[in-house]
């Protein structure tokens, strides 16, 4: 059946028939239950009633849920077989259905793949309503924004400065507040012809404005770098020429611009510019020192590196080269050059010099301002014990005997004081304990600015000398003394008579006595001993006398005279005594000379006096087999002698004080006793000692 | 659509089984199941999905009340006449697999459709779609549409058998045997013979006690067949089996002063059931069951009723 309506004529039909039937059948049935009877044939008719307009609008309600599925975005097929117009409308349905799902199916892909463009794009795409509150955004505006969310959120909210809009095109450059600079392109949305917000495009921009500011930058410093750069096209003439270049070589940028860089080449180098083209073109790049002419003619030697530029397809479209001015470098560099030779020479001559100081027989070292020892010799070593790495850092009185601490710091003074150069014979202590005799010589050391920073001090063993001067005073002496030794005597005549002859053999003469100056008559220092102050006035005390034979005497070849009497009458015995050993003590390990002390025996006792023999040896005289004043003239010419030296009679007269005729009958005298000999040396006459003359003074 | 509370649906959906209750104690004819399952569904059309949710809550606890219950309405007699009982038998049979057989290769119904409509009409109609459709688990449309298509064609055969009875003027004992075989539910069976005398009415009710007492046979056969196509577990409800036990009790244990009790009781418990299926049906469901499952069972039953017919009557 094509109809519906048929159907439902039929189903109408039935439906009659069946109620008619049924109620046909109910007049025959027993009249006691009819009411029963017309109940149920109502509900029978009810019930198929029921299913037959069920079964016709059954096809409806697939089509009902059929839309419903639609609308709800699912397809489903309705099927209907029923044969009539609703299998047709079904039909309908299901072709439309799978157009429109078709269709939407299209729009969702076209939907998905604008969406992925719009979410995919670099850009940050957004809407805002009319009060520019963002009402869509992909999902770069979150990742640029760095906020979660920003749908409902006033665009201006994310910009640093204010915007004004009035509902026209916005472009503009906004930096936002998590310091991003965007390039914003905004175009109004109307939506009824009146404004209802914008569609907006952000684009970051901060990398191409640092890019940008970069290349200013670069732009900057090419522009006015103290390097010539200049840019050549593929022919080697200048396309673009920079401040440096312009400085460099004179030229102004309009001036060379266009011209061959040959222009700046002198023409003998024309050939070396051409093969560093050549090689830039094939390595890329040359780096060469050469020389360029400036506008003015004057020859500037530049560091020149040539490179090569290429396009996007690798072909060289031009050459760019950088050329530092390198004149006053090479200038520098052949000074440097120079001064390096200098130096190398002048630590040749430093090490030269070491090297003399360290191998020299002289002990050589120096300390600094707080004596402190900061070199020492090989020599050093050798002669005071100490191994270098022990000397240095040592304090330099652990080299002076006892009771000359105070020599260094006189020293330093003396050097700050502006001292040159010192010379003089100390003693010094070795590590051994030793006291050995020294000739040292100090100098200041200076730094750069001329400043006292140390002092150096060359030291000479001169033992071996001092004690062949000590024995060749022994020999010519009239007295058996001994340097070093402490001598006793109650005679005051004899010890002036020993003084006075030491005096004149060189020793230095001191005499500390309670006699008047006027009754000693002698030529050395006199003393005299007063409790007053004044001129040679010295205090009974024993600290004074200590201060003088101790501290105030030369260091050698002393030969002091100190009488006793006076002094024991102001000073006990014990601490004159004691004082006494003190000095024996100095003076022997010293040798500082000689002390001879007078007394009268007749004022000790016999303790005293045996203590005091203990103590001083005596004065005895040698025996001399010629008379007095020819042995001293032949000690004279003998002291000459052992020097290599032979004197003349004027040197004779003079030293002895003597006239010529006695000079000369003693010459004779000497002369005939074999002692001495008379040579002549051109009209000079000189002496000279025999054998026979030494053998008196071995 | 009206909007009630819990307590006032359950309480409404009594008194629609006790009303029915009383309508047949006033008029007998007026099958109370019936007129239980009519009320429920009248007054279910008044109140919305959410209330019929509730009804069905209710049902779950009806239902197998009701079906156990409902064992004491059974009268189940060992002096029945074999042929009588054979007779009955293979009725059953035949009106069951006609209706299944047609439904399921004429009209391609579901296979829980086809059962409830083949055991409701092969058995006792509503009550043995309430026991069978506890096996099956049939969706609640299959359900409503089993017991209304069943009620229709139980009452249209109410109707068109005493009709033949007057026109064809054949036996008593036959046309007993023909209702007791071919009418679905007991109290059809009742409105069919009641007009011409209790000793018809109680032979009828001798043969329809054969068909009902078949439904323990069907249950098991069904469970069985069930968990094989399902691959569910071989499974009969407890209060099957107890509408079996009340069925043996009332018919050969229980005394008939007993059962003057039980039975009101039973009655208005599977009223109440009966109630509570009608009111959670949906018209709406029904409609869309197309008239596919009325025709199927109407076929099936026409059929099947012309060959036993013929086999009683000719």
């Amino acid at each position: 059946m094509r109809s519906i309506f048929l159907k439902i004529v039929i189903s109408s039909l039935i439906v009659s028939i069946i109620s008619a039937l049924l109620y046909a059948i109910l007049q025959f049935l027993p009249f006691k239950f009819v009411v029963a009877y017309d109940v149920y044939v109502f509900f029978i008719i009810l019930g198929i009633s029921l299913f037959l307009a069920g079964s016709i609008t059954e096809p409806l309600e697939r089509l009902r849920y059929g839309f419903n599925s639609l609308l709800n975005g699912e397809f489903v097929q309705v099927e209907i077989n029923t044969k009539d117009e609703l299998e047709d409308v079904g039909e309908f349905f299901n072709t439309v259905a799978r157009q429109l799902i078709e269709r939407e199916k299209i729009l969702r892909e076209t939907e998905e793949k604008y969406r992925n463009l719009v979410e995919n794009l670099k850009d940050w795409i957004f809407e805002t309503d009319k009060e520019l509150n963002i009402i869509f955004s992909n999902m770069k505006g979150n990742e640029i924004i760095d906020e979660e969310k920003i749908i409902g959120k006033n665009l201006r909210e994310f910009l640093k400065d204010a915007i004004d809009f009035d509902e026209e095109e916005l472009n503009f450059e906004a930096v936002l507040i998590n310091n991003k600079i965007f390039e914003f392109n905004l175009n109004p949305l109307y939506k009824d012809g009146m404004f209802s917000g914008y569609i907006g495009i952000g684009r970051d921009i901060t990398e191409k404005k640092k890019v940008e500011d970069r290349i200013a930058h670069l732009a900057a410093i090419t522009e006015y770098t103290i390097d010539a750069i200049v840019s050549l096209d593929i022919d080697g003439n200048v396309v673009s020429w920079n401040k440096g270049a312009e400085v460099m070589f004179g030229y102004k940028a309009d001036e060379i611009l266009g011209k061959p860089l040959f222009t700046l080449v002198p023409s003998e180098l024309y050939d070396e510019c051409n093969e560093n083209f050549k090689k830039a073109i094939v390595e890329g790049y040359t780096k060469v020192e050469t020389v360029r002419i400036a506008k003015d003619g004057r020859k500037i030697v530049v560091d020149q590196t040539l490179t090569s530029i290429y396009n996007s397809s690798g072909d060289i479209t031009g050459f760019v080269t950088i050329m530092r001015d390198i004149t006053e470098k090479k200038k520098n560099e052949i000074e440097l050059r120079k001064a390096y030779e200098e130096l190398e020479k002048k630590t040749m001559e430093l090490r030269y010099l070491a090297n003399l100081v360290e191998n020299s027989n002289d002990a050589i070292y120096s300390i600094d301002m707080n004596g402190i020892i900061t070199s020492w010799n090989k020599t050093a070593e050798k002669l005071f014990g100490w191994k270098k790495h022990e000397a240095i850092g040592m304090h330099v009185n652990e080299l002076l005997p006892e009771g000359f601490e105070k020599e260094t710091e006189y020293i330093i003074q003396k050097m700050k004081d502006g001292a040159k150069n010192l010379s003089f014979e100390r003693k010094r202590k070795c590590k051994d304990g030793r006291i050995i005799d020294v000739e040292m010589t100090i100098s200041p050391i200076l730094d750069e600015n001329d400043n006292l920073s140390g002092i150096s001090i060359i030291a000479r063993d001169t033992s071996h000398k001092v004690k062949s001067e000590y024995e060749l005073l022994k020999r010519i002496l009239k007295y058996k003394v001994e340097i070093g030794g402490i001598y006793l005597t109650n005679n005051f005549e004899l010890a002036k008579d020993v003084l006075a002859d030491m005096v004149k053999a060189g020793f230095n003469g001191l005499i500390l006595s309670r006699r008047l100056p006027e009754e000693i008559d002698v030529d050395c220092k006199i003393l005299w001993f007063s409790e007053k102050f004044g001129k040679n006035a010295v205090q009974p005390k024993v600290k004074v006398l200590e201060r003088i034979m101790l501290y105030e005497l030369p260091a050698k070849n002393n030969v002091v005279i100190m009488e006793l009497d006076y002094l024991f009458t102001k000073i006990d015995f014990e601490s004159l005594f004691a004082l006494i050993q003190r000095i024996k003590e100095d003076f022997y390990i010293l040798r500082r000379g000689v002390l001879i002390l007078v007394i009268n025996y007749g004022i000790l006792n016999e303790n005293q006096l045996s203590l005091l023999r203990m103590e001083c040896k005596n004065l005895q005289k040698k025996e001399i087999k010629i008379s007095p004043e020819l042995y001293e003239l032949l000690r004279f010419v003998y002291k000459k002698n052992r020097i290599g030296e032979k004197p003349s009679i004027k040197d004779t007269m003079e030293e002895l004080d003597l006239a010529r005729n006695t000079v000369k009958k003693r010459i004779k005298q000497l002369k005939n006793k074999g002692l001495l000999n008379v040579v002549k040396y051109g009209r000079t006459k000189l002496l000279e000692i025999t054998d026979e003359g030494k053998f008196i003074f071995e | 659509m009206v909007k009630a509370n819990r307590n006032f649906i359950f309480a409404a959906i009594i008194l629609c089984g006790i009303v029915a209750y009383v309508v047949n104690l006033i008029y007998p004819p007026f099958d109370a199941l019936f007129f239980a399952l009519v009320f429920g569904m009248v007054l279910g059309s008044f109140f919305n999905e959410d209330c019929k949710g509730i009804a069905e809550d209710l049902l779950s606890l009806t239902l197998p009340i009701g079906i156990a219950m409902y064992g004491a309405n059974i009268k189940l007699n060992a002096q029945v006449t074999p042929n009588f009982a054979i007779m009955a038998i293979v009725s059953a049979l035949m009106l069951g697999a006609t209706v299944y057989f047609i439904s399921r290769t004429l009209f391609n119904l579901d296979y829980s459709l086809s059962v409830l409509l083949s055991c409701g009409t092969a058995i006792c109609g509503a009550s043995a779609i309430a026991i069978v459709a506890s096996i099956v688990k049939p969706k609640k449309e299959e359900f409503s549409t089993a017991v209304i298509v069943i009620t229709i064609v139980g009452l249209t055969g109410a109707i068109v058998l005493p009709y033949l009875y007057h026109v064809l003027a054949f036996s008593a004992t036959k046309y007993a045997l023909l209702c007791g075989a071919t009418l679905h539910q007991t109290g059809l069976v009742e409105v069919a013979t009641r007009p011409f005398g209790d000793s018809i009415v109680k032979s009828a009710l001798e043969v329809k006690g054969v068909r009902i007492a078949l439904i323990s046979i069907v249950a098991f056969s069904i469970s069985m067949l069930h968990s094989k196509q399902t691959e569910h577990k071989y499974y009969i409800p407890w209060y099957v089996a107890a509408f079996l036990v009340l069925s043996y009790l009332s018919s050969f244990i229980l005394t008939e002063s007993i059962l003057k009790i039980l039975r009101p009781i039973s009655t208005i418990a599977f009223s109440i059931t009966l109630a509570s299926v009608g009111f959670s049906v949906n018209v709406k469901d029904i409609r869309n069951m197309r008239f596919d499952p009325l025709i199927a069972a109407y076929a099936g039953w026409i059929g099947a009723f012309l060959i036993i017919f013929a086999m009683i009557v000719l």
